[in-house]
């Protein structure tokens, strides 16, 4: 059998196609795995949390029961408390919503791949034919929903950057009310007088009247904006010491490794990993 | 009876009719403590109805008008989306649904939609009604919602979980759900595809025009369902995906706002109760020792009582003089006026507070709505070319039908 020319690029063309979806194909692959290990960090994340808010109750409950821990004590822990279930909140959120659009993306992705394949193996295919017109709209259609699902995952990724903002906040919040609930215990104050170090930042839902400054969180730790040039910035650390201790972080430690490690501002970054010193050493029975 | 031994009787029963205006209740349903009612079982995938919550309407006020019903029109627009917001969440609690979501503006594409409209709310008293129907057309229930809150409401409350309201949320999410357990499993699938083939109509009118059929009373019937392999409907169903994403990203969206809105509201909403429960209580006092004055003055007339010296029993009780009010020494008029300041204070700063969300906010929503819209009309225009494509009908000439009518083909 003898191809003509124009037979001959369609053929080149069919397997050019051929290999650009495989290769598609793989890097949706690639994509999937990274989703998942977001997904299963997420699902770390919430475990941690419900058993930090667990562990927070239930020695509230001891010291409410004990009787002798002075008023001051008990609503440092019920700070330290609400925040931490704030942030069990905000974890489960984050996992519904992830799972929910993973599910999604990989149904559409599943679906996609089956018309785009649906090309006849006939090479003798006539060049204006319907299936060829009609291969090519599916093909703009898929693509449309391609690009529109890239503009929906990048506002969920921005969004999930202000959620990280939120729980380094609540992770703020926590370590002062852990923070001053530790020194009240330590000195051993009577009830009605107070001894615990000036807070930075007031209990975030707690109903006061004063106007918080939305653009800061707690104790001042406000995001800047990257200046030009900002790297990482040299900051001494005992990166040994804090991974062995970060294997027995509960959430609020956690949150605050994370958000020290990611922090580009030297001076933020120190002032984070000291909070987080802090706060291990608070949560040490 | 002269006018004068009249007058102290006129005033009491202006007083009493003053005071019984201010019962006014729009004869809505009042709520009490009212725990949610939760799914016993878990429901299956299968027959689970999603809700769409539309953005809450509210009437627009003057700021004169807002001022005078305890509210500004800033709060107005902040509530509209708060309040059907947090009904997401209770109605997520309950368990008795699928996903549950709150868009814009009315979207009939959702199995269940809600619309709420709020009569009034200031801290004190919050009344909301709301119409619920399914994807057919069917009306629900439509019911007003009243709850006055007590100084307990405002203890343990939680964003996304607990709300001084809280038992008006339950109430109407324990009505849905009331309403959805007498559902036969049929009528719940029935409702599904009504839903589905209402998208399927709105994004490709030619293909689905006739699958749905509207009776007299204006409800939907299916008139057929499509085949199971039908690639168009695949096609959509891929397309609706799009659009529960779409409205997801716009709910993450809600979610900030709402909040970033939790606090200055809760704090709005407990200060301005306090000090409109403060006003009240003065205007009362003042009503009822201007009342017992004026019928301590009558009786002394009627019992013609000739030594009785008026303005001495008056005097030390009522002054007015100079358009203020004093009892007791307590210049009445300006407490009033203390209290009347800080509700508009709090409302004003409540207001700035919410300014720059409301800015941020609204424009992601117009930003990602913009976009949205965008594609829609893309992919509605992709969907009309694919199918007359598949089906080899010729497209309708626009000159002879400008409305894009589907025509029998002359194949």
């Amino acid at each position: 059998m003898m191809y003509t020319l124009s037979d001959k690029i369609r053929m080149c063309l069919f397997l050019a196609v051929i290999m650009v979806l495989t290769a598609a194909a793989g890097y949706g692959m690639d994509g999937q795995e990274t989703a998942e290990e977001k997904l299963e960090k997420a699902r770390e994340d919430l475990r941690l949390s419900l058993a930090t808010r667990n562990r927070i109750a239930d020695k509230l409950e001891k010291l409410k029961q004990t009787g002798t821990a002075s008023p001051e004590i008990i609503e440092e822990y019920q700070t330290y408390l609400k925040n931490v279930a704030l942030m069990v909140f905000e974890n489960r959120r984050i996992l519904m919503n992830m799972e929910a659009a993973y599910a999604r993306r990989t149904g559409s992705e599943q679906s996609i791949e089956t018309p785009a394949l649906d090309i006849p193996t006939d090479i003798g295919i006539p060049e204006d034919s319907t299936v060829d017109r009609l291969t090519v709209l599916d093909r703009k259609l898929d693509d449309s929903l391609a690009a529109f699902d890239e503009l929906l995952l990048n506002e969920l990724e921005l969004i999930r950057a202000q959620s990280a903002d939120k729980m380094r906040d609540f992770a703020l919040d926590a370590a002062e009310a852990a923070g001053a609930a530790k020194h009240l215990e330590e000195k051993g104050e009577p009830s009605g007088t107070s001894g615990a170090p000036e807070k930075g930042g007031a209990d975030r839902y707690g109903g006061t009247e004063q106007k918080k400054d939305r653009s800061k969180g707690a104790s001042g730790y406000g995001r800047k904006e990257k200046r030009p040039g900002d790297k990482g910035g040299t900051v001494r650390t005992d990166t040994r010491k804090r991974d062995t201790e970060a294997q027995d972080d509960d959430i609020v430690a956690r949150q605050l490794r994370e958000a020290a490690e990611n922090e580009t501002d030297p001076e933020l970054k120190e002032k984070l990993w000291k909070k987080y010193e802090e706060y291990k050493n608070s949560t040490k029975e | 009876m002269t006018l004068s031994t009249t007058k102290p009787f006129l005033f009491i029963a202006i007083a009493f009719a003053v005071m019984l205006s201010g019962c006014a209740g729009f004869n809505a349903r009042d709520v009490g403590p009212t725990p949610i009612r939760h799914a016993q079982q878990e429901i299956p995938e299968s027959r689970l109805l999603d809700v769409g919550i539309s953005v809450f309407t509210s009437r627009q006020l003057t700021k004169e008008e807002a001022k005078k019903a305890g509210t500004l029109p800033g709060i107005q627009k902040a509530e509209n989306h708060f309040i059907p917001y947090h009904l997401k969440n209770t109605l997520q609690q309950s368990s008795y649904w699928g996903m549950v979501r709150v868009v814009p503006e009315i979207r009939d594409f959702a199995d269940v939609t809600v619309q709420g409209h709020i009569l009034e709310s200031n801290g004190e008293r919050l009344i909301v009604e709301v119409d619920v129907r399914d994807a057919s057309g069917k009306r629900w229930f439509k019911r007003k919602y009243k709850a006055d809150l007590t100084d307990a409401s405002y203890e343990d409350n939680q964003p996304g979980q607990k709300d001084p309201y809280q038992d008006l949320y339950n109430t109407i999410a324990n009505d849905m759900a009331r309403y959805r357990a007498d559902l036969t499993p049929d009528r719940i699938n029935t409702v599904r595809n009504i839903s589905q083939l209402k998208f399927a109509q709105d994004m490709a009118p030619d293909a689905f025009g006739s699958y749905l059929k509207k009776k007299d009373h204006g409800r939907l019937e299916i008139n057929r369902l499509p085949a199971a392999d039908d690639p168009m409907m695949d096609r959509l169903l891929r397309v609706r995906e799009r659009d529960y994403m779409f409205v997801d990203t716009l709910n993450e969206y809600y979610e900030n706002y709402y909040n970033d809105m939790w606090s200055p509201y809760e704090n709005w909403r407990e200060l301005n109760r306090t000090e409109r429960i403060a006003q009240a209580k003065i205007r009362r006092d003042a009503m009822i020792r201007q009342a017992a004055g004026a019928l301590m003055v009558a009786t002394a007339i009627l019992l013609d009582a000739k030594d009785v010296d008026h303005t001495g029993l008056l005097k030390g009780l009522l002054v007015v003089g100079g358009g203020k009010i004093f009892i007791d020494g307590i210049n009445i008029s300006q407490q009033r006026k203390i209290h009347g300041a800080a509700i508009e204070e709090l409302g004003e700063s409540f207001d700035d507070e919410m300014k720059p969300l409301v800015l941020q906010f609204e424009g992601k929503q117009y930003e990602l709505t913009g976009s949205a819209e965008e594609q829609y009309a893309k992919w509605r225009e992709l969907l009309k070319k694919i199918y007359y494509e598949e089906t080899g009908f010729g497209v309708p000439d626009v000159s002879e039908n400008p409305n894009h009518k589907y025509q029998i083909p002359n194949k």
